[in-house]
């Protein structure tokens, strides 16, 4: 039997991947259609989350299938809690860079000049940390993992950082705009909080070691 | 109290009933050990039977008792499989075994008389090695149809399904698997009536048996000596009581060992049967 | 645009029936054991049968290869029918239909045999006679039945010697020597430790590529590790039948979620 079950916890295993490199170019997408005011682009990515939406409930049936038929126990039991919640993140990842697009279709005209390239190179940032905390579990890598939790931070610092900067450059006519780039940064970092919740499954499954709301188990 | 009293009771007639054989054997054993040698068993009786020794009853009484074992065979077994694979009338089955326990209650001279009366005159074979064979078979009959009932069923019914299941006819499963399952069992069936052939005296009294001849028997009709005939006559119509009496005492000897073998041969298979197949899966 | 490997074979809806059973009824003396039951079951899937002790489960796959034939005083009504022909009628030639649907029992019955006579005896009540086709076949079926590495210095040996196990997939390798259509298992880990159980139940799975499997089991794990189909049986009726999945994480009738959640009775 043990044969049928690993296969079925590869597919699933697979399945989070081809998720989770899809939402990375969501994400990259988003910040790219940021920086040029590509709405068209924008669209796209709204209309991408359906599909994501469809394959979160696929891999949640695939799961509720797995616990009725093998009763997973042990680290097979921790895969599967954790890859409910993986799963959960990455459609909320998901979301986040369909709130992106939105913000995108807001602010579609003018340039958005240094501050876009910022958010840009945040947004790769953020998207690097997804791209660590889905190897991590891939690849079973609890370093890795640790490194996405602590690269937290500095994506907080990014964001402050970008945020002090449009702060600084905003005005009564640019308002709104920027409202909307602090929100785009908001939403990115939103993000990388997801990365860090995907880690801290992943350290869940590898060493059964709850670090959530305790960094000091990390 | 009562149930160690019990136990104790139990212990005591099982004790019982070894020395019981114990001291029958052994009495054997002592008044007839002496006369025992190769002489004895192989050559004929002579000077009125008080002297040689004791061939011609011990070639007679193994013609037959494979003789009867021959004729008791294959009827035994296929009434055996018949009742135990066919019949599937439970009230019927009862009847049958009921009258085969029966059969096999009655007095052995009964057998006898029978055997004078149909094989010896209605049939017309006299008293002859083939009429003895014929009386003994059906002595031994019912022991053995009871024997090889309890045989068969033994085999378990999971075997017979997983034969049919496999599309084989009852016919070929009962060839296939249960006989051969039944096998060691049956044998021990055809020991144990061996043993009995070959110590009945009542039936062949008035069919097979002579007090003396002079020859081996040489056809199926010629009258035989046997041991346990060869017994009775040296110990009843002896007119040389002081050598005849041992010889008799060595002849039983020689038939009790004779059957005691049988009997340790069935246990042994038996015994090595359980060993070799385990039904209690 | 996306594809994922998630395989959706349980949301396909059109599989092909292999036996279709109409209003059966089955009566043993005056009790009726089995009533009214109408089911499709599969080609080339699993279909599992549930249900407390004495709900007439294995009185029912027992009559896809007439073994009620040796029940004395039954009756059955309504039809099975197997590949378009209705095996309940009295013409129905027994041994081709054991040949093509085989079965496999609760307990581990190999003959006291030889692992080697004890595969070859379906071959040869099939009438082959030509040594090297038997010996091909049983090796073939040994090595199906993942017990070809255990036994292959052994095939002279008696099977009595296997161990509980092994005996239950020489049973599995002895039934499908013979190539059936369909095999019936009756309960076959009853009597099996955890990880021979475990061997027979991925041996199952492995057997669905070729063969229509119907299983009679009280073990509701197993069903839902390797059944694709459930009918779920109480007192000799058909309470529930659908997609495992369904069956056991949406059962539509109380009593089979009573049961499946162990609140029975």
């Amino acid at each position: 039997m043990y044969r049928y079950f690993e296969d079925e916890i590869k597919e699933v295993k697979e399945a989070l991947l081809n998720m989770s490199l899809y939402v990375e170019d969501m994400i990259y997408n988003s910040v790219l259609a940021l920086k040029t005011t590509d709405t068209d682009l924008s669209k796209k990515i709204i209309e991408e989350d359906d599909e994501i939406d469809k394959i979160e409930i696929q891999i949640d049936e695939k799961c509720t299938e797995i616990i009725m038929r093998h009763h997973p126990l042990a680290r097979d039991l921790r895969f599967v809690l954790a890859t409910l919640k993986i799963n959960n993140d990455l459609e909320r990842i998901a979301d986040l860079a369909v709130d992106i697009a939105w913000r995108v279709i807001e602010i579609s005209r003018g340039e958005n000049g240094k501050i876009a390239q910022e958010i840009e190179g945040m947004g790769i940032k953020v998207k690097d940390m997804l791209r660590n905390s889905i190897k991590s579990l891939t690849e079973e890598n609890y370093e890795l993992a640790k490194e996405v939790i602590t690269s937290d931070k500095e994506i907080d610092a990014l964001k402050n950082g970008i945020i002090e900067e449009i702060l600084r450059n905003t005005d009564k006519v640019n308002l709104r705009k920027n409202l909307s780039l602090i929100l785009a940064v908001r939403h990115l970092e939103r993000i990388a909080d997801h990365c860090v919740n995907i880690s801290e499954d992943v350290i869940y499954i590898l060493k059964a070691r709850v670090v959530k709301h305790h960094k000091e188990n990390l | 109290m009562k149930k160690v009293l019990f136990n104790h009771a139990i212990k005591s007639i099982f004790f019982l009933n070894i020395l019981l054989v114990i001291l029958i054997v052994g009495f054997i054993f002592i008044k007839g050990y002496k006369i025992i040698s190769l002489k004895f068993l192989f050559t004929m009786p002579y000077n009125s039977m008080t002297e040689g020794g004791i061939f011609p009853a011990l070639v007679g009484t193994f013609l037959l008792t494979s003789l009867s074992i021959i004729f008791a065979l294959p009827p035994g077994v296929i009434t055996a499989i018949y009742l135990n694979e066919y019949v599937k009338n439970k009230h019927l089955i009862n009847i049958i075994k009921i009258s085969i326990n029966t059969l096999a209650g009655v007095p052995s001279v009964v057998f006898g008389l029978f055997g004078f009366s149909v094989f010896v005159k209605f049939f017309g074979f006299g008293v002859s090695l083939l009429s003895g064979a014929f009386t003994l078979s059906i002595v031994i009959l019912p022991i053995f149809i009871s024997a090889t009932i309890e045989a068969l069923s033994a085999v378990p019914y999971s075997l017979r399904e997983a034969s049919m299941a496999l599309g084989a006819t009852k016919l070929y499963t009962i060839r296939h698997t249960v006989l051969p399952a039944a096998f060691s069992s049956i044998m021990t069936a055809i020991i144990l009536s061996t043993g009995r052939a070959a110590g009945e005296t009542a039936p062949i009294l008035f069919t097979a048996a002579v007090f003396f001849q002079k020859n081996l028997p040489d056809s199926l009709f010629s009258p035989v000596m046997a041991l346990p005939y060869h017994i009775y006559a040296l110990m009843t119509e002896g007119t040389h009581p002081e050598k005849q009496v041992a010889i008799a005492y060595g002849s039983a000897l020689v038939l009790i060992i004779t059957v005691l073998f049988l009997i340790s041969l069935a246990v042994f298979l038996r015994e090595k049967r359980r060993r070799y197949v385990n039904f209690k899966h | 645009m996306l594809t994922l490997n998630i395989k959706e074979e349980l949301n396909k809806t059109e599989e092909k029936t292999k036996i279709k059973v109409k209003d059966l009824n089955f009566y043993y003396g005056p009790k009726q054991t089995l009533k009214n039951i109408s089911m499709d079951i599969y080609e080339k899937k699993v279909t599992a049968i549930i249900g407390p002790s004495g709900c007439g489960k294995s009185t029912f796959i027992r009559l896809f290869n007439r073994m009620d034939e040796f029940v004395l005083e039954s009756k059955s009504e309504g039809e099975i029918i197997i590949d378009g022909k209705n095996i309940l009628e009295k013409d129905t030639d027994l041994i081709d239909l054991r040949r093509r649907v085989g079965m496999v029992f609760q307990k581990p019955n190999p003959f006291p045999k030889t692992i080697m006579e004890n595969i070859a005896y379906g071959l040869k009540v099939n009438g082959w006679k030509d040594n090297f086709q038997i010996e091909t076949r049983v090796i073939d079926s040994l090595k199906k039945s993942a017990l070809w590495e255990e036994v292959k210095y052994r095939l002279k040996e008696n099977a009595y010697g296997l161990s509980g196990g092994q005996q239950q997939r020489l049973c599995i390798a002895r039934c499908i020597a013979v190539r059936p259509e369909i095999i019936l298992f009756d309960e076959p880990c009853a009597s099996l430790d955890p990880i021979s159980t475990a061997k027979i139940e991925e041996l199952i799975m492995d057997l669905k590529k070729d063969y229509t499997i119907v299983i009679v089991t009280h073990n509701m794990q197993q069903a839902a590790r390797i059944s694709d189909y459930t009918a779920f049986f109480l007192m000799g009726e058909m309470i529930e039948y659908g997609l495992t999945k369904n069956i056991f994480e949406n059962p539509k009738d109380k009593r089979t979620e009573d049961y499946i959640t162990g609140r029975f009775g």
